[in-house]
């Protein structure tokens, strides 16, 4: 536990299990502008997990009004946030429904259901708070030179910045316990809050556990990918929030 | 005195004179209106006696007083940008909470039960 602990399971198995047995379970799908995805995305969602909320993230296309023509639930930001402030939003909603497990799930299609009972799997298995997902540990293809340099350099950002030593800091797709959502506070609202994340699971003392998963990289899911002037910026803001609290 | 000093001098013992008498009327805390009457009033000092400025730079071990008063706008303005970047986080963290709050407040449930208000008596919804 606390550092690449691989947990390949039969996926495709486990996630049929997870139909029946995922009473407790929460699949957070932060959204924004995604009117054009998102359907495909808790399609098949819906098929494997019983509680899902979508945060429409303040958007200005149809993606509200999609999300409501399935059984999900729909929290809607009247503005723009930003994905961590739509990830923590997602956490409140379901940690006030009960929910013992909670799955982060992006929704612009490039998570893979299957893996969702992979990291719920993991957590069970090894007993960690936080189980992670690496598409560096796992068999992720047609990633992008660039997008692979940046990933890289957020991983020895994150690790020169919170001492943590991961091999993909900043995968959307992770599954938390309930005590383990219930200790975060996810205050940068931006695209920071993966870094966030994984300085708070290290100063509340909690356990993590990465988790091989696939990304599919396509036209489609690489349309609002990060850039590295968006990593700069980033970075940026992490540096000045240690300054500034 | 040159037409600069001759205009900037009084320009800013009247401001320093504004400061105080708006602190006097409690508009500003008696720290903070201090702190500006004494900016202020040393700004048309320096103004007036530019050779005192020197004699602080080579105090300090600057050398000249235009050195020591770049220095000091720089440090300042870092400063200041520093405090503001601090409130307007703060107030950031206040709107997301408010909007956080609305937004849970507001939750539906969609697909054969569409239209489903999570009505806002719920009390399980957390409040910030």
């Amino acid at each position: 536990m606390n550092s690449g602990t691989s947990s390949r399971l039969d996926g495709a198995g486990k996630a049929a299990a997870l139909a029946s047995s995922g009473e407790h379970t929460w699949v957070i799908v932060p959204a924004f502008n995604e009117g054009s995805r998102i359907l495909r995305v808790l399609d098949e969602l819906t098929t494997v997990v019983a509680n899902v909320v979508v945060v429409d993230d303040g958007s200005t296309d149809d993606t509200g009004l999609n999300v409501l023509s399935r059984s999900v639930w729909l929290v809607t930001h009247p503005v723009n946030l930003g994905q961590g402030a739509a990830i923590q939003t997602g956490i409140d909603f379901a940690l006030a429904r009960g929910a013992a497990y909670i799955v982060t799930f992006d929704a612009d299609g490039q998570h893979r259901v299957q893996d969702i009972a992979v990291l719920l799997s993991s957590l069970e298995s090894t007993g960690a708070d936080f189980a992670l997902g690496s598409r560096f540990l796992g068999s992720t293809k047609g990633m992008p030179v660039s997008r692979r340099l940046l990933l890289k350099l957020a991983v020895v950002f994150t690790w020169v910045m919170s001492g943590v030593k991961l091999t993909d800091a900043h995968n959307g797709l992770r599954a938390m316990t309930g005590r383990g959502a219930a200790s975060l506070q996810i205050r940068h609202n931006r695209m920071e809050h993966a870094s966030e994340i994984i300085d708070q699971i290290k100063h509340s003392g909690l356990t993590y556990t990465e988790v091989p998963v696939q990304i599919r990289y396509n036209a489609d899911t690489l349309a609002k990918g990060q850039r590295m002037s968006d990593a700069i910026r980033l970075a940026l803001r992490i540096l000045l929030r240690r300054v500034v609290r | 005195m040159t037409l600069f000093q001759a205009i900037l001098v009084p320009a800013c013992v009247l401001v320093a004179v504004v400061v105080s008498v708006r602190t006097m009327r409690g508009s500003l805390s008696h720290w903070s209106g201090l702190c500006w009457t004494v900016t202020w009033l040393a700004t048309a000092f320096f103004i007036a006696a530019p050779s005192a400025l020197t004699t602080v730079a080579r105090w300090l071990g600057i050398g000249r007083g235009a050195d020591l008063v770049l220095y000091f706008a720089v440090l300042t303005g870092l400063g200041i940008a520093l405090y503001y970047y601090g409130r307007f986080r703060r107030l950031e963290e206040l709107v997301t909470g408010l909007i956080r709050r609305e937004a849970l407040e507001g939750a539906r449930l969609g697909g054969s039960s569409s239209a489903n208000e999570l009505h806002t008596s719920d009390s399980k919804l957390p409040r910030s």
